[in-house]
């Protein structure tokens, strides 16, 4: 290839590049700036700190109990949704009547916003007169306040999310499970594989390519959880269900925090980083294959 | 929807289920749609009460009443904010899929380091949280007066999706031959011909996918917007909904009323998804399986 | 219901003149004598030309002319306000954008603050002089403001006698009483007059196997409203005023308040879930007769709740006193408040829109259910009502500005919030020193930068 069609080529991506450079890297250049200040936000009046902001992280329980929120939203849901997934697409694989109906009902909730997801599952999992509660009480069950711990929050908002967005996991195993010739399956039960051996040791390694877009869009989801954390349960009790990127737009609106909102949004920045480098020479290699 | 006749029948052979296990099949599948329909259930359920019905949220209600559904229509900012969300789909839609589509072609087909590199740079980019830059997108969108216009925000927006849709698209580019391009290079078609020519027919199963994806997500964000869309007017349906959820100081919740909201507000968005299911879920299979 | 609430007034609203009315001056009588006619609209015209008269009479007719309002309200009130501004369109033919930014206000205006681009009327939400003050016009030679009452006076009064905003309803925040549930425990409420005896009520309230109170933690209202009764007024355990104002307060005393609300939790007052639920599950519940007081509140929960169930017997007693012979104490805060950017381009148009408001704000504070400030207000809101009960009972309560609009620093609201979700969480001795240490840090950095501000 020529130099001047090389160069044409890469040349047709300066718009995206110049779109993100402007949306993303030049905010990124000022949330550095404005990390080194104090700053309430809207004053006009910035006052520097070196690095005092940053040293405050270390001594910040919530920006710890969000770090490890935000990794358990990340992990977490991707290994919920995956095997909530994988289930549903082994069920739904089955052939009875309805079974696209049935399909059709599991992959809707990710249609629905996460901000009306939220609001409305307040209402099932409140301690008093919410729907599951209701329910237990038909059998003669007391009340349970589900969302008493930080844990028990972070637990229902990861299981919600995942059982929100497991459709697409569902979809990309359905896909999976449809387009594996039948033939490898055939052949591994004559060899006297039982039906998960033969899942485990066929279905799963060809459905590798798959699992792994589900792997990487189940996580940047889950590291971005936002939304349904603000119904569900406003980053409490006690601020121990935050991810941080709530944690972010708290200290910047609610807490009048803007320079060390920034802080931890350049913190939050590098974690992704350090996650996100192993996944990305993962992908590379996958492109290769291709 | 229906798989083949042939494949089906090689389904029965290895999944041939017995009258008892296929009861147990439609329990379950009872009970999944149950679960995935409860929170449909209690929005609706709440959405026909009068403001002053206190029965537990389970059961229906006293009395019914489609008031909350009139007002929802006639005195709330819904309707309006219908105007704003697809606008602001359609401009991040369209930013996001020419930049992102061209720039993808661009990439897969540059080769070379420089190309490696925007790419490695781009898979970065795609898993970084765009709140974690909340302070520095923000305070800069300020300044330079971008707040409250729906095409800033659709830029913002688009630039934040924009590394996502590149590394599906060149993902998808780099599978079809290059063999295809160079025939048409020989024949004399300059590098845009073969884009249009050669490329773009082939890339429609992907765009659908990604368009979907993408605007499911414009419509359905949340963060942003609260923060660059200040102006009623302005609103889009998810943030107006979520104000019908929040009351200010010493206002009595409208519960009923935020739940009719709900409603109307889901309503477009769950029948487009059942008219669209074939593009939807199929598309979804097809765009994996590739 | 309203209606009734309506009717009622009208009989009731001529022949009670309140304390906090007495203040009004001669000038009103024509109004008053309009309202008793039950013509609010008539009375609105009647007004309108009346403030014409010292300008020219094109004043009135600003056809063509836009302005921008923002605003918090939602729900009852903000329906009743955007009759106002139909009002004042039809009438002046100004064009009037709302912005209607609900929860999101505060946040809204902070960014609007920082670029300098405010709404040409916006309110001011109790932070007239704190925070919003230097992008306020003054309007002390408005005529209303000589008709604002002391109670309004009190609160967005400058010390130098400037006042930057309309404040057309005034929260009057007490301990709500949910009346049924204490008679069905055999609580008599007004005899209540310190903490003591507040605990006691409760140990009956429990006893007969309600929730005696409904405070949550996911508001800073649990920490911080009730905490003048220790610290500043008058018969109040500490007398801290001086050193809390000028910055020197060491906080060492916050902690008999956090002793104190510890006998909440110890005794079981409270509900289960205080610290996950919020304001509407508390009306809620009070509305099914389930809770008896929430303490630091404003009369606008007691309002919501008898929206929610009519039948329901509601009253405010005022915040206990510390200690026997203490001061019994209620804040006035600024309610629904209107100010106007100094930079407005419109500012004929923004002066003319607020006297349009000041002679129709009735109608906002029959539904925010808080205490009227003006003239014009004849409608006697349930807050009113529960005032003048309260008042007949307790003489001598004291009023005063919300303790920490008063006291604290720009900021520490949001801090106490924080401050309350841990106490709720963990009532320790080493829980509390770590409430305190943060409070105490975040007092001194607000301090300071409220003192760089100027």
């Amino acid at each position: 290839m020529d130099k001047r069609k090389k160069g044409i080529l890469l040349s047709l991506s300066i718009p995206a590049f110049l779109l993100i450079f402007i949306f993303m890297i030049v905010p990124l250049g000022n949330a550095l700036r404005v990390s080194f200040f104090k700053w309430n936000g809207f004053s006009q009046n910035m006052r520097f700190i070196g690095l005092e902001n940053y040293l405050s992280l270390f001594s910040d329980k919530v920006f710890w109990r969000s770090t490890a929120n935000t990794f358990v939203y990340g992990f977490g849901s991707t290994l919920l949704q995956n095997i909530f997934g994988l289930s549903a697409a082994l069920f739904v694989n089955k052939q009875f009547k309805g079974r696209n109906f049935v399909r059709l009902i599991l992959y809707m909730p990710i249609m629905i916003s996460g901000v009306i997801m939220g609001a409305i599952q307040y209402y099932i999992f409140s301690y008093d007169n919410g729907v599951l509660n209701n329910f237990l009480n038909l059998f003669g069950i007391e009340d349970i306040y589900w969302m008493k711990s930080g844990v028990g929050s972070v637990l229902i908002i990861t299981l919600i999310n995942s059982w929100q967005a497991m459709g697409f996991c569902m979809l990309i195993y359905l896909a999976g499970l449809q387009n594996i010739p039948k033939m490898y399956q055939e052949a591994a039960r004559l060899d006297g594989a039982s039906k998960w051996q033969a899942f485990f040791k066929v279905d799963i390694p060809l459905l590798m390519p798959a699992i792994t877009t589900a792997v990487i869009t189940n996580l940047i989801g889950g590291f971005k959880l936002y939304d349904i954390i603000v119904t569900l349960t406003n980053g409490g009790p006690n601020r121990k269900s935050l991810s941080l990127s709530y944690y972010i737009s708290l200290l910047y609106f609610n807490d009048e925090k803007a320079g060390y909102s920034s802080a931890v949004g350049i913190a939050l920045f590098v974690i992704i980083f350090i996650v996100a480098v192993p996944i990305n020479r993962y992908l590379r290699s996958k492109e290769v294959e291709f | 929807m229906k798989t083949s006749a042939s494949g089906k029948t090689k389904m029965k052979e290895i999944y041939a289920p017995n009258q008892k296990v296929k009861a147990g099949v439609y329990i379950i599948a009872a009970f999944l749609v149950i679960l995935y329909l409860l929170p449909i259930y209690v929005m609706l359920n709440q959405s026909f009460r009068y403001v002053t019905d206190l029965t537990p949220r389970l059961y229906l209600p006293e009395k019914w009443t489609l008031e909350n559904y009139i007002e929802a229509f006639t005195s709330s900012s819904l309707i309006g904010s219908f105007k704003n969300s697809i606008v602001l789909v359609a401009e991040v839609c369209a930013v996001e899929i020419v930049l992102g589509g061209i720039a993808a072609y661009g990439l897969a087909r540059a080769g070379g380091k420089v190309s490696t590199t925007l790419r490695t740079f781009n898979i970065c980019i795609m898993m970084i949280p765009s709140l974690s830059l909340l302070v520095g997108t923000y305070s800069l969108m300020v300044k330079f007066h971008m707040v409250n216009k729906i095409w800033a925000l659709a830029l913002q927006t688009a630039a934040i999706g924009m590394s996502s849709t590149m590394f599906f698209y060149t993902s998808f580019i780099i599978s079809i031959p290059k063999d295809l391009d160079e025939a048409a290079a020989i024949d004399g078609a300059g590098i845009f011909r073969t884009f249009f020519t050669i490329i773009l027919p082939q890339l429609k199963p992907i765009t659908v996918t990604r368009l979907i994806m993408i605007a499911v997500g414009a419509w359905n964000s949340y963060a942003m917007p609260s923060y660059l869309l200040t102006d009623t007017s302005k609103s889009t349906v998810i943030l107006t909904v979520r104000k019908a959820f929040y009351t200010a100081y010493g206002a009595v919740q409208n519960v009923p009323l935020a739940c009719a909201m709900c409603a109307v507000a889901l309503l477009p968005v769950i029948l487009l998804y059942i008219l669209l299911q074939r593009y939807i879920i199929e598309g979804q299979l097809d765009s994996v399986s590739k | 219901m309203k209606k009734k609430w309506a009717r009622t007034t009208a009989v009731f609203c001529l022949a009670v003149s309140s304390l906090m009315l007495s203040a009004c001056g001669s000038g009103t009588s024509a109004e008053t004598t309009a309202a008793a006619a039950d013509t609010e609209a008539s009375s609105g015209s009647e007004a309108a030309e009346e403030s014409s008269e010292g300008e020219a009479s094109g004043t009135t007719d600003f056809s063509g002319r836009e302005i921008e309002i923002a605003t918090y309200l939602t729900g009852d009130t903000l329906a009743a306000y955007k009759e106002v501004i139909a009002g004042f369109e039809s009438e002046t033919g100004v064009k009037v954008t709302l912005d209607e930014y609900g929860e999101d206000y505060e946040n809204t205006m902070k960014i609007r603050m920082a670029s300098n681009d405010l709404p040409d009327v916006f309110e001011t939400h109790g932070w007239s002089l704190i925070r919003y003050k230097e992008y306020l016009t003054d309007l002390s030679g408005e005529e209303w403001a000589d008709d604002l009452n002391d109670a309004a006076l009190g609160v967005i009064q400058d010390t130098d006698g400037k006042i930057y905003t309309l404040m057309t309803t005034g929260s009057c925040l007490g301990t709500a009483v949910n009346m049924d549930v204490c008679e069905a425990a055999g609580v008599d409420p007004w005899a209540i007059e310190t903490w003591d005896d507040f605990n006691e009520a409760c140990d009956k309230i429990k006893a007969a196997g309600y929730t005696p109170i409904a405070n949550y933690f996911t508001s800073a209202g649990a920490l911080a409203n009730a905490d003048g009764s220790w610290l500043s007024y008058e018969g109040a355990v500490y007398n801290d005023n001086e050193a809390i104002l000028n910055g020197t307060w060491d906080w060492a005393d916050f902690k008999t308040i956090l002793d104190y609300l510890q006998t909440w939790f110890d005794n079981g007052y409270l509900y289960e879930d205080c610290g996950t639920i919020g304001q509407t599950d508390a009306i809620e519940r009070c509305a099914r007769n389930e809770c008896a007081f929430i303490v630091g509140i404003g009369t606008s929960y007691q309002t919501a709740v008898v929206a929610l169930n009519p039948d329901v017997t509601m009253a405010m007693i005022p915040i206990c006193a510390s200690q026997e012979g203490g001061a019994r104490f209620c804040g006035i805060g600024e309610g629904a408040s209107f100010g106007i950017w100094k930079d407005t381009e419109e500012m004929d148009v923004c002066k003319a829109f607020l006297n349009y408001v000041a002679e129709n704000a009735d109608g906002i504070n029959a539904a925010a259910g808080e205490i009227s400030t003006l003239p014009s207000e004849t409608t006697k809101s349930y807050g009113m009502q529960m005032m003048e009960e309260m008042e007949s009972h307790y003489p001598d309560v004291f009023y005063d500005n919300l303790w920490d609009r008063k006291y604290m620093p720009a900021g520490m609201w949001s801090i106490f919030e924080v401050a309350a979700g841990m106490f709720c969480e963990d009532q320790s001795e080493e829980s509390k020193q770590e409430i305190i240490e943060y409070l105490r840090e975040n007092y001194q950095d607000l301090y300071a930068a409220a003192q760089e501000e100027g």
